[in-house]
């Protein structure tokens, strides 16, 4: 990969988060959040993928954010109001902005005009601020940033904080650009008049190794600065954040100045006249200073990211209080140090960790009495061993755990587009966008979350008529929310719209076949019947949620990552669906059980509690089928030794029921012939080695070096919604 | 042409990236032919490479004893020598700033 393409890798990987910054800071606008911070968040944004978008020669891309950002300057200075139709306009500009990025990525063309509508509406609030910036008056021909990527904080004199008392009274900055510097592009006088910007500035150039015309190349560096910015409220990360386009293609020395006593520092009096020494160091840059901001990170190639890599993030030490405190546009700024690593090292650690696992667990299994007694210290040593695993398993996890937003903050656009196609009013509520989850759940999650979303905006809320004459507010609510429950995670869809309309998805299944015509199924396992193969009801294959594709895709994505799907849905009041997912698919906490001599594992979360068959009051129904009556209930009864056709099964009273908790809240009694315990095991794709097998979630080593199969509880289900059959 | 006749090349509205060679070639040549003037006036967008250029004549000129001056610069191109610190540099060429040269 060259050096341009790991660049346009980095720049692309960053604009996907600029991207998602800027629903956030906009979302939160449209709130009512703290304006300034955040529209300085948002400006900063488009102004980062306009910089890039000009290196890379991304025309379309910085025509549109220029605009955008003009807009964007005259609502920060204040001349157009952000009432909600500018930040309607510029949650659809951020899509179209996105749009933009995802064809200069994938080298696609866009129809002509696209997005021209909203770049008049730009232009238009822009005259009608009266003053054009000079940016503006000549178009882009004038746009004398060129293709610099400078990160400009304008956000500095307006959310800086008061200047804390130990602040120096200026800074030296030493700035001597590399040839690689005019060669991406980069202009030093953008970054100069830039750091003008931040107070007084006084320039000292040092052109001694400029040669003559016959030795001059335009895009080699001849020219060194020495400055010195004084009259300031700037730190040394504002200072830093104007280079951080170009720090790697440039030497940069900030060092402060405290030589004089500014009065305008000494008014807090004598003692706070003396600077903190935590302050002092880290300012001399004898402590670790704080990361450049986000913009570092973007256009900073690693040595080697061939594929697309992720952060990973380490706790970093923050600097004391000298600096600006974190503006919405840069949260993790001084707080947390990232880096990025391949995805591939860190899977690799967690296979080794896997392999670990199964290890420590063999090796507790071969303690028995006789050791314990005559090895202590070796038990000892094993405990300590379990321990440590366990932590190191949660500690490797961790780093491949990530906040569900990423999946969560391309669902407002969505519902954007969806109540434009459907003409109907749609507000989107989102909560708990920080829980984290395993990398490869949360790749997996997208695409059934959106085919859900578009299921409640299509066939849940009702037209606003429909609303308004069903006593309903006209706008119809989805809520989309994620939280941990134990070892799994629950993402939660509903809406407030009309329902499932059981009667006409009871016709529907049973002209389909997909429900005998003698069965009655509960009001349950009607609403479960959306998921069932190839099942749609007749406005499914609208052009949102159709595309020939039905909910049973959700299903089955989600059945792929070890998660299911419940659904309830109460008649005009709306439809939830719950998503359960594992936090990890990595490692499964599971009940080892024994059938006609073969280990078989049950994933614990599925597990209600075991009982003894001795114990167990079972009746057959007419239809020969066996029922557990459990405290009032009835509950279907499989015996795994039949289901499998496995012979030299125990017989008689002394085998146990395993309780389970299976899709839609129903259960599942499995009779199995003894329970051996509880353990965690590491999951073998099924898929991946062998193929899929009905009933089988995958396979697993077990302490002993034993193969044991997964069982899929939903899929042993005698008459769930995919079997017709049954 | 008898190397003492002023030459005049009147700078581009833009003098930046691409702009850079093909002003750096005239210069040479110019300079090759006799003294230079420089008109640039009319130049409203300068990059770091453009004044370069314009510096690395200098350091020509002064090597070839040939005199270079640029008359009425443009209010952009006097603002960006003086956003780079670079008025000390351009000084013995503005003659209005000759003798003069200006601090920040």
């Amino acid at each position: 990969m060259s050096d341009i393409d790991i660049f346009r890798t980095v720049y692309f990987e960053e604009c996907s988060e600029l991207l998602q910054e800027l629903e956030t800071l906009l979302s939160g606008i449209a709130e009512g959040d703290d304006q300034a911070d955040a529209l300085n968040g948002v400006f900063r944004a488009v102004h980062s993928i306009k910089g890039g978008a000009g290196a890379f020669g991304f025309d379309a891309l910085v025509t549109f954010t220029h605009s955008f950002e003009t807009l964007l300057d005259h609502v920060r200075q204040g001349e157009v109001a952000p009432g909600p139709e500018v930040v309607a306009l510029c949650l659809r500009a951020t899509d179209i902005v996105a749009d933009l990025v995802m064809a200069a990525r994938e080298g696609t063309d866009l129809p002509e005009g696209f997005g021209e509508a909203e770049r008049a509406a730009f232009e238009a609030l822009s005259m009608a601020a009266g003053s054009p910036g000079a940016d503006d008056e000549g178009g882009l021909e004038d746009f004398d940033i060129d293709f610099t990527p400078v990160a400009v904080d304008i956000g500095a004199r307006h959310a800086a904080p008061e200047p804390a008392p130990e602040a120096p009274s200026g800074w030296s900055i030493r700035f001597v650009p590399h040839a690689r510097l005019l060669a991406t592009g980069s202009d030093p006088l953008v970054l100069i008049r830039a750091l003008g910007g931040l107070g007084r500035l006084t320039v000292s150039a040092d052109t001694t190794d400029l040669p003559g015309l016959e030795a001059f190349d335009p895009e080699a560096s001849y020219c060194r600065w020495s400055m010195t910015l004084s009259e300031t409220k700037a730190g040394r990360a504002e200072i830093e954040e104007v280079f951080s386009f170009v720090e790697d293609a440039c030497d940069l020395e900030i060092v402060p100045v405290f030589d004089a006593i500014d009065p305008a520092w000494s008014e807090d009096g004598p003692e706070d006249a003396f600077p903190d020494f935590a302050a002092l160091m880290a300012e001399a840059g004898l402590a670790p200073s704080p990361p450049a901001g986000p913009e570092a990170a973007d256009m900073a190639p690693e040595p080697a990211p061939e594929a697309p890599s992720q952060a990973v993030v380490l706790p970093g030490p923050a600097v004391a209080g000298s600096e600006a405190g974190p503006s919405a546009g840069a949260p993790a700024r001084g707080g947390l140090q990232t880096i990025r690593v391949e995805l591939e090292k860190v899977d690799r650690v967690v296979n080794m960790v896997g392999e670990l696992v199964i290890t420590q667990s063999m090796l507790a299994q071969q303690v028995d009495d006789t050791i314990r007694d005559r090895y202590p210290e070796l038990v000892r040593g094993l405990e300590v061993l379990a321990q440590t695993t366990r932590g190191l398993q949660d500690a490797v996890m961790a780093i491949r755990a990530q906040p569900v937003k990423s999946v969560f903050q391309r669902m407002p656009r969505l519902v954007r587009e969806l109540a434009t196609k459907t003409g109907k009013s749609l507000r989107l509520d989102m909560e708990g966008e920080g829980t984290e989850i395993d990398k490869t759940v949360i790749e997996q999650l997208s695409d059934p979350l959106t085919h859900m979303v578009r299921n409640s905006a299509d066939h849940g809320i009702e037209t606003p008529a429909e609303r308004i004459a069903a006593g309903k507010p006209e706008t119809g609510t989805i809520r989309l929310s994620a939280q941990q429950s134990g070892s799994t995670i629950l993402v939660v869809v509903e809406d407030d719209g009309r329902g499932i309309d059981r009667g006409r998805v009871l016709a529907l299944a049973r002209e389909r076949g997909v429900v005998a015509p003698d069965h009655t199924p509960t009001d349950e396992q009607i609403d479960n019947l959306i998921f069932a193969p190839g099942f749609s009801t007749a406005e499914a294959v609208s052009d949102i949620s159709g595309r020939g594709v039905g909910m049973d895709v959700v299903l089955s994505n989600i059945r792929r990552i070890g998660g299911s799907v419940q659904v309830r849905s109460l008649a005009g009041r709306g439809t939830r669906m719950t998503l359960r997912l594992p936090l990890t698919l990595a490692v499964l906490d599971v009940m080892v059980v024994s059938v006609a001599g073969h280990p078989y594992v049950i994933a614990l979360s599925s597990i209600i509690e075991t009982l003894e068959t001795g114990r167990a009051e079972f009746s057959t129904l007419p239809s020969g089928e066996r029922i557990l009556r459990l405290r009032g209930d009835y509950v279907p009864v499989v015996d795994l030794s039949a289901r499998f056709g496995l012979a030299g099964a125990q017989k008689g009273p002394g085998r146990f029921v395993v309780l389970c908790e299976a899709e839609g809240e129903t259960r599942l009694a499995l009779v199995v012939d003894e329970v051996i315990g509880q353990q965690q095991v590491v999951i073998k794709s099924l898929e991946e080695n062998f193929e899929h097998v009905e009933a089988i979630a995958g396979g697993t080593i077990l302490g002993d070096g034993n193969v044991a199969l997964i069982l899929d509880v939903d899929g042993l289900r005698p008459n769930g919604p995919r079997r017709s059959a049954a | 042409m008898d190397g003492t006749d002023q030459h005049t090349i009147a700078l581009a509205r833009t003098l930046d990236g691409g702009d850079v060679g093909a002003l750096r070639a005239a210069l040479a040549e110019a300079l090759a032919r006799g003294p230079v003037r420089l008109d640039a006036s009319g130049t409203e967008r300068v990059s770091t490479s453009g004044l370069m250029v314009l510096l690395s004549a200098a350091v020509s000129a002064r090597a070839m004893d040939r005199p270079l001056v640029m008359a009425d610069p443009s209010p952009a191109l006097e603002e960006a020598i003086e956003t780079l610190g670079l008025a000390d540099q351009f000084a013995p060429m503005i003659p209005s700033h000759a003798g003069n040269a200006p601090g920040q």
